[in-house]
């Protein structure tokens, strides 16, 4: 019972910490909305998500620091309070309530098996408890199990949070996975133009088709996959807005992605290949050019504090001798598309997606803003999908393993990660059905 | 907060919430969370002496209590079980190892250069003779 209370406890804590530093009053004024609880979580969090990320250089006692978050949160709330006793007044209700129970039941579904899978427990782990032990990332180079090529920031989390529990479970640290995964979900669905009715029954439906409880086991792909949810949300609202807020989210939830895993780096230069491909649709073209120059600033100023401080080049151990032959590239095709193929039904939101495409021009005319962010997306489809190939059959070349051992482990996880980034084409098309409402 | 019962919206609000619960598990695993304590869980779920017999791990970190780190092998395919007792910036002993599941017919030890100071099944706590 103590642990429910506890898991119970820990919800309240991310949601404090969601709910500082900014205010919800300057949220709304920020998102120009109504509803902005789940844009002030995430917002918030990504804000102390930063915090806590420059933390793991520092030799700053965690432990400290959280009690300081959580009192600073408190102080702070407390204080919007007194000045407005109906602060909190728009936050509860039903979808409130609604998001709370469906993070409890998935806590408490990870709460009952707590085990690591494979890669949780050979390389994960040992980052997170690496900072559970109050080490930070330049004692990383002491750590001499897992593949210490691999970033660091997801398994930071996982070692803040579990040592800041009260009952410091291993498992506590992951919930914070949990949280973001559902937070990008109901932050996502609230692009939605429907009823309550649709966008509840929507989130559901994602909710369901996009979660695999393999990948709670210490895996870092439901981060992308939630971070790649808020990116696409907020790269659609600048591209419908042109406001340099939503650019600056994007822009930091992206740039934290090759500090969660080495793909990250294949996705901000898709990425940012994608933007500029479109530049011309964009009328604050400065504003795009400084986010491409300085995404890649960032990934050259990761790989230098890898290389300086952890004496890692990160190939990601790939030692390319690529060799072009007609038959085993027609051979390597075969493979990887039949591998695509069964990771596309492992992760069925993959399929609401392609349909999602598909529909998308059919349904209703969409306007010359939705239009540009379409075809935005598709660039990153189709990029995507050959980087996936380019990859795949790099590494297969490289001769560490064989091509079905990359496929059976690697590539529905990639694939799940890039899902999350598509997830938005399924609410644009809802968006332009026309639906009987049911109010 | 006015709950007006049983208007659509509380309707698909209370439907869904009971998909969920039942997709997931949600009372089952309360009940389990209840009954077994969080290490019990882990033994089910990893295993004693079988799997990655996390219990037979712990179970020797917690008797010899271990300052320093020790390998542990297992002779079948599972990820290591060291991160169940590994602690950072310690040595490794030189001369002890614990090795799980063991398959007499291919093993990866040669288990005659060890002297056994425990055993549970297939599992064993080895010290390596002089």
């Amino acid at each position: 019972m103590i642990e429910i209370v506890n898991i119970f406890t820990y919800l309240l804590i991310f949601l404090l910490l969601g709910s500082f530093p900014i205010s919800l009053c300057s949220i709304k004024k920020i998102h120009n909305s109504k509803n902005s609880f789940f844009d002030l979580l995430s917002t918030n969090l990504i804000v102390n998500f930063c915090l806590i990320f420059l933390i793991s250089f520092t030799n700053i006692n965690q432990k400290s620091y959280f009690i300081l978050l959580i009192v600073f949160s408190l102080l702070f709330n407390f204080y919007y309070l007194t000045k407005n006793k109906n602060y909190f007044d728009s936050l509860i209700n039903k979808k409130f309530l609604f998001f709370i129970i469906i993070n409890l039941i998935i806590f408490i579904y990870l709460s009952k098996n707590p085990t690591l899978a494979w890669d949780g427990l050979q390389n994960w782990y040992f980052k997170a408890q690496n900072f559970f032990y109050d080490y930070n990332f330049f004692d990383l180079k002491n750590v001499n199990n897992g593949l210490n090529y691999y970033p660091h920031f997801g398994s930071f989390l996982w070692g803040f949070f579990w040592k800041n529990s009260f009952l410091q479970y291993e498992y506590f640290g992951r919930l914070i996975y949990v949280f973001i995964f559902v937070l990008s979900i109901f932050s996502l669905c609230d692009l939605l133009n429907k009823t309550n009715f649709i966008k509840n029954i929507l989130i559901s439906v994602i909710l369901v088709l996009s979660f695999d409880n393999f990948l709670l086991k210490g895996y870092q792909e439901i981060i992308l996959f939630s971070f790649l949810i808020l990116i696409s949300k907020n790269i659609y609202l600048y591209i419908l807005n042109q406001k340099l807020h939503n650019l600056s989210i994007c822009f930091v939830y992206l740039n934290l992605l090759p500090w969660i895993k080495n793909e990250g780096y294949l996705f901000v230069i898709i990425f940012t290949i994608s933007l500029f491909i479109i530049i011309n649709k964009f009328s604050k073209k400065n504003e795009i050019y400084y986010f491409i120059f300085f995404s890649w600033l960032l990934i050259i100023f990761k790989n230098y504090i890898f290389y300086r401080y952890l004496n890692l080049n990160l190939s990601h151990g790939g030692d390319l001798k690529i060799i072009f032959e007609f038959e085993a590239i027609k051979e390597f095709l075969l493979a990887i598309f039949f591998g695509l193929f069964i990771a596309i039904f492992k992760y069925k939101i993959w399929i609401l997606i392609i349909s999602s495409f598909f529909l998308f021009l059919k349904i209703k005319k969409p306007t010359i803003l939705q239009l540009n962010f379409f075809v935005f997306l598709k660039i990153n489809l189709a990029l995507y999908f050959l980087m996936i190939i380019g990859t795949f059959y790099g590494v297969t070349q490289s001769g560490t393993q064989n091509l079905d051992w990359w496929i059976d482990n690697s590539l529905d996880r990639i694939l799940y990660s890039i899902s999350g980034f598509f997830v938005i084409q399924i609410i644009l098309v809802i968006n332009n059905f026309k639906i009987y409402n049911l109010k | 907060m006015k709950i007006k019962t049983l208007t659509k919206e509380n309707l698909i609000y209370l439907l869904l919430l009971i998909f969920l619960t039942v997709h997931f598990k949600f009372f089952e695993n309360i009940y389990i969370i209840s009954r077994e304590t969080h290490e019990e869980r882990l033994i089910i779920n990893y295993g004693y002496c079988e799997k990655n017999s996390y219990g037979f791990v712990k179970y020797i970190d917690k008797k010899y209590k271990l300052k320093n780190n020790i390998k542990v092998l297992n002779d079948e395919i599972y990820p290591s079980s060291q991160a169940f007792i590994y602690k950072p910036k310690r040595d490794y002993l030189q001369d002890k190892i614990i090795l799980l599941n063991y398959n007499d017919q291919n093993s990866n030890i040669l288990i005659n250069d060890y002297s056994v100071i425990e055993k549970f099944k297939n599992c064993y706590y080895l010290k390596k003779n002089d």
